[in-house]
This record gives structure tokens, C-alpha cells and sequence, in this order.
């Protein structure tokens, strides 16, 4: 495969949290703007992204890819209880945060994209999901960058949300994190080396330890933890944050038999 | 590069369950039906186009139909266990699960309760009761969802990523959609009406369809090859495409680019034609900065209802239908052109052989996705 460089990642982790405040206030600061009318998915991803530097100079064609495991279901929850509960008008801001795709156009917006932009998610990886799907994007030339991330949010009673989606963790985390991935880069911080796909468990193994006689491999499965969203993505960017130099291997369960591993060289 | 085949397709509608009752229906064009529901404190009643015979309500019968859907789409393509364990599913919707967890809400309005969530896990179930053993994504892009899934699916089988893919789109009836397009306004009290002068809005339908992609041709005569496309994202607003039509023609450019193919090559357009002021307004502005000889539109929006996220796969599979018959539907609901767009829809039934076809989406979000297909006796 053609060599995809990551020029820069980001990372937010908060405990889930019912008010948006802080994070309407880092924007402010680090986008230079004020964000009314949108929801608190949204700002996540935005507070997120914008965590990214040099955002400035993004081609308008940059791709976005957003990954999801839950969507935007804080305001679905809204909209039901103001429609069943409280029996109020809906109100069309309200039905609008229900779609989740949201998150992209606001961010779209903002850094003046008006290139592809696709929300997606898979029961295994939404993060591993969208950074397959920009690999695909940027290997076909259809675009040279593109902004891959994703975001999840809690939702209150958090015992509930935490019965729904099974965590048993005390401490419930929402966020999300971005790379962004470019063809060419003056100053990469780390660069995708290879993309292979397996049928099994134990052939992806088999090229993991291969791989890990070369050079120190750092392995990054799906796992449970206290992120209400899919945690590849999240251990992922941290190792792209922590790490200095090796190889970090991304592996994802794409569906029932198929399973993918994505090399990932730090450089320094 | 592989070619992309549509092999095979199965779609439940408000027209009907089968080929012979969709086509049937198309041609006779069914009577709207209203539904009720509680916008506030107020009952209001608006028409909707709900799929015949079918009612999703609650989670059992949400896989039910689901499942009913993607066993006749097995069963008439033929696919052995080997097939399906190389097949990917490719899932597009707006209102997901939410049809399951309503009317729970609704009979417990005080307890405290979420919904089901987990985007993946219907794609997860699906894969898992049909042994599907390849890649399984969900797409949430609003109106364009399961279009954004045909073009991934057509991307996928161009590359090699795989060998087929399942497409399921599916939209079902639930009162949080119709309550929040009724606060915007969005619904019409009579009729959709694409492209009319006097047209009102919206007209809600509910419907899944599942499309099997495929590197190997179908079983019928004549073949539709899904030969590329393009998605991209208008800004404007978050609830409407910009009526100056810019960036709708941009994302037509990009797809016959992708085609590789000349606005004088396109034989009809399929338009997204929701019957709303701004959204017809901005695709039939945008089709005029792409076509100075405008090839013959078709809206279906006004037969079958605007089934959101399932639209992409449902009206293709519906389109598809009619062109193996051979024919092209009339466009339903137009009587008056507005000159200020200057688009007339097909109003008389017509015979088609092959063509290159046009699929226009364009949703919420700004989100565009348009595909470009080929109709005919294919090598």
C-alpha cells in the first residue's frame, strides 16, 4: 500500500459529564468561536478536533471520517422525553441533534471543508471502521487528506446508560480522538505502513509476532473499558501520543470471519 | 477493476412486497394514507406512506422484517454458506432502532429509560442469524445513508476489497420523525408534489430494501452496473442544501467523473425530489448547471413516501424493478412547472432499454451523495 502519513492526533477523555460549559469554553479558546445551537456530541467533536494543530491549512477537500459506537443518543433521549414525558412541541433544534451525522457538518463547516463526510460505525471498532474506510479513500486518489476520528458521549442517569451498554467501569469516560492522515506531509509524526486482512484470529497472530521480531511492537485490540464508546481508537491515539518510536499494530474484528491489522510506524 | 453488478434486490414498501405488486403499484399509483400522531398536546394527522401489509413496532418485529427482507434476498440470489461468509453488509438508516424503543417510552413516560443504542448492533445481529462473514459497517449520513453504503459497496467491489456486499436501507415509522419534521414544518397536508409551483412538502414513507453487489452478473437479461459516484458536503445549512445549486452540481461533476462519463451520456435522473420549497429548489438548480439539454427526470418520492436513510436502497431497488420491465414510471404529484427552477418530471410512462442513470441524494447535514449507473444488455 501507499504510505499514509499521520501529520497530527488528538485526544479528549472527560468523565461524562451532563453539562457542556467546559467544553463550550475550550472552544472558544481554541477555535476563536462561539458554538450555539449544537448539541453536546457535537461539541465533543469539535472540542476534539480542534485539539488538532495547524487546522488553518487543511485542503477544502480534506475527507472526514467520523466513528461512532452510540451516536448523538442524548438528544434522542431529549426529544422522547419531551414528546412522552413532558408532552411539549418537539422543537426542530432538538430533532435536529438526533441525527448524528451533525457532528460532521459542524465540523465541515467550521474548518471550511466540502469534501466527503461520512459518519459510520461497526459493532466491533467505529474508530477502526472510519480509518479504514479514509485508507481506501486516500489509496483510490480521491482524496490526498483526510480527517479521521470519533466520539461518543454519555448519557444520563449513568447507571442506566451503564446497564444499556454493559460497563461495568466506575468512572464512566466520553470523548473521542482525530488523526490527521495525509498522502504527502513535510513533518509526519508517524506513518501507516500496511493494511492486510485475515480470516482468523491466529493468522492475525502469527503476522503479529512476525512482525514483532523486527522491531518492538506495540499490539492495540478492541477491549472493555470505562469509554462509552468502542476503545480501540482511544488506545490507539494514546499510543501515537506516548510512544517515540516501534511499530503499533491496530488490529480490528471487521466482521464475523474477517479481521484486519494496520501497521503503524512512529517516527520519533 | 472489477465491475460492480446489482445481482439482486427485494424491497418492502408502501407500494408492496414483491416486484409484480411494486411495479403494479408504481403504475397505479396507491392512495396516500394518513397517520395520527401527538405533536405536543395536540393530535394531528398527516399523510404517510406506510409498507403494505407490515408493522414494525417493537424489536421483535423490527428483526423480523429485517430478517424476512435479507432471507428473500439469499434465497432468490442463490448464495451458498461460502458466499456469504466472503459477503459484506453495508447498512444506511436515519431512525436506526429507534422504532424499538418508542413505544417502551411511551407506555412508561415516567420511568427512567434509554433507548436501545448501538449503532453496530444490528448490523451485528443481522451478520451473526445470516452467517455473513465479511466486512459489516452501519452508515448515519441522514437521507443518504444507504446511498453512501451503494457507493462504498460499488468502491469496495471496483478495489477487490471484497466480492459482494448486502446494501440493507431501511426507514420504519416512529413518531419522533414525524414530530420533528412537522416542527420544521416540513410535511405536506396534500400530497408531495416534486418540482411543482405549488408544492407543500413532504410526504413520510417507510420501507427497507437490500441490494446484493456482486462482481458476478445477475440471472436476468439485462444488467444494472453501479459504475461510480461521489459524496460530498454542502455547508450552507444543516437543514438544507444551498438553492444556488453549487454544490449540488459540484457532487454531479465529481460523479460522472468518477462514471467516466458526459452529462450528454445521461439517459434519466432519478432526482431526490422530496417535494420540499428549498431542497427541490437547490437540486433542480444544480442539475441546470450541469445539463444544458436536461435528460428526462424521475421523482419517486410521490409514490413511495421520502423513506429517509432507506431511500438510496429502496428507490433503486424500486427503479430497478420498472427497468427490468422495461419501463419508466410517470412522476406522480406534478402538475405545475415553477419556472424559477425549470425542471418538469416525467409525466407519461415511458420504454427504456439501457441508458446511463443518475441517483440524486441529498440530506440533512449537507450530506450529497450521487451514483451513476448503467442499464442494459452488458457484455
Amino acid at each position: 500500500m501507499k504510505p499514509l502519513y499521520i501529520e497530527a492526533v488528538s485526544l479528549l477523555l472527560q468523565e461524562a459529564s451532563e453539562s457542556s460549559a467546559e467544553l463550550k469554553k475550550e472552544l472558544e479558546r481554541t477555535s476563536g468561536q462561539k458554538f450555539r445551537r449544537v448539541n453536546h456530541f457535537v461539541l465533543l467533536a469539535l472540542a476534539t478536533v480542534f485539539r488538532l494543530p495547524n487546522l488553518s491549512n487543511l485542503d477544502p477537500k480534506c475527507a472526514l471520517y467520523i466513528g461512532t459506537a452510540n451516536g448523538c443518543v442524548r438528544d434522542v433521549v431529549k426529544m422522547l422525553e419531551q414528546m412522552y414525558r413532558d408532552t411539549l412541541l418537539p422543537m426542530p433544534f432538538t430533532f435536529m441533534g438526533t441525527s448524528t451525522s451533525m457532528a460532521g457538518f459542524h465540523i465541515a463547516q467550521t474548518l471550511g471543508l466540502s469534501g466527503t463526510a461520512l459518519t459510520v460505525s461497526n459493532p466491533y471498532g467505529a474508530f477502526e471502521q472510519a480509518l479504514g474506510m479514509a485508507c481506501t479513500q486516500l489509496e483510490s486518489g480521491k482524496s490526498t487528506s483526510a480527517l479521521v476520528g470519533c466520539v461518543d458521549e454519555g448519557v444520563f442517569p449513568l447507571d442506566e446508560f451503564k446497564k444499556v451498554t454493559q460497563n461495568d467501569e466506575e468512572v464512566v469516560l466520553e470523548g473521542g480522538c482525530w488523526i490527521k492522515l495525509a498522502l504527502e506531509c513535510a513533518n509526519p509524526h508517524a506513518v501507516i505502513i500496511a493494511r492486510e486482512s485475515f480470516k482468523t484470529a491466529q493468522a492475525v497472530k502469527e503476522y503479529c509476532e512476525k512482525q514483532a521480531l523486527s522491531e518492538p511492537l506495540t499490539v492495540i485490540r478492541n477491549r472493555e473499558s470505562g469509554y462509552v464508546g468502542n476503545s480501540g481508537g482511544i488506545d490507539y491515539v494514546r499510543a501515537l501520543q506516548e510512544q517515540q518510536r516501534g511499530v503499533i499494530a491496530l488490529i480490528t474484528k471487521e466482521g464475523k470471519s474477517r479481521f484486519s491489522v494496520t501497521l503503524t510506524r512512529l517516527l520519533g | 477493476m472489477n465491475r460492480c453488478y446489482l445481482r439482486e434486490a427485494v424491497t418492502f414498501c408502501s407500494l408492496g412486497n414483491t416486484p409484480d405488486e411494486i411495479t403494479h403499484g408504481i403504475r397505479s399509483n396507491s392512495i396516500e394514507k394518513a397517520k395520527e400522531f401527538t405533536f405536543g398536546a395536540e393530535l394531528v394527522s398527516r399523510q404517510y406512506r406506510g409498507m403494505k401489509d407490515k408493522r414494525v413496532t417493537g424489536n421483535d418485529k423490527f428483526y423480523a422484517v429485517l430478517e424476512q427482507l435479507l432471507l428473500e434476498l439469499i434465497t432468490k440470489s442463490h448464495l451458498d454458506p461460502d458466499q456469504m461468509e466472503e459477503c459484506a453488509l453495508l447498512i444506511g438508516s436515519t431512525s436506526m432502532s429507534i422504532p424499538c424503543s418508542e413505544p417502551i417510552f411511551k407506555s412508561n413516560p415516567d420511568e427512567v429509560m434509554l433507548p436501545y443504542i448501538g449503532y453496530g448492533a444490528i448490523g451485528e445481529r443481522l451478520a451473526h442469524t445470516f452467517g455473513l462473514g465479511g466486512e459489516v459497517a452501519l452508515f448515519a449520513t441522514a437521507c443518504t445513508s444507504s446511498a453512501n453504503a451503494l457507493l462504498y459497496g460499488q468502491t469496495g467491489i471496483n478495489t477487490g476489497k471484497f466480492q459482494r456486499a448486502i446494501v440493507l436501507g431501511f426507514d420504519f415509522y416512529n413518531e419522533l420523525t414525524m414530530s420533528g419534521f412537522e416542527s420544521f414544518g416540513l410535511l405536506s397536508r396534500d400530497g408531495c408534489r416534486p418540482f411543482d409551483a405549488h408544492r407543500s412538502g413532504m410526504v413520510l414513507g417507510e420501507g427497507c430494501g437490500a441490494i446484493l453487489l456482486d462482481t458476478v452478473p445477475s440471472s436476468y437479461k439485462s444488467q444494472l452496473i453501479l459504475r461510480g459516484g461521489a459524496n460530498r458536503s454542502d455547508t450552507f445549512s444543516p437543514t438544507a442544501h444551498n438553492t444556488d445549486g453549487i454544490m449540488v452540481a459540484q457532487t454531479i461533476r465529481d460523479a460522472l467523473c468518477d462514471a467516466k462519463v458526459e452529462p450528454c451520456d445521461v439517459g434519466l435522473i432519478k432526482a431526490h425530489a422530496t417535494g420540499s420549497e428549498t431542497n427541490d429548489r437547490a437540486e433542480g438548480t444544480g442539475l441546470r448547471h450541469v445539463f444544458s439539454q436536461m435528460p428526462p427526470v424521475l421523482a419517486l418520492k410521490s409514490s413511495l413516501g421520502h423513506t429517509l436513510g432507506g431511500c438510496g436502497a429502496v428507490e433503486f431497488a424500486v427503479l430497478w424493478f420498472c427497468l427490468r420491465e422495461g419501463f419508466l414510471p410517470k412522476t406522480y404529484g406534478f402538475e405545475v412547472m415553477d419556472d424559477s427552477i425549470g425542471i418538469a418530471p416525467s409525466q407519461d410512462e415511458s420504454e427504456v432499454s439501457e441508458g446511463i442513470l443518475l441517483l440524486n441524494h441529498f440530506g440533512f447535514g449537507g450530506s450529497g451523495v450521487v451514483l451513476v449507473a448503467q442499464f442494459g444488455e452488458c457484455e
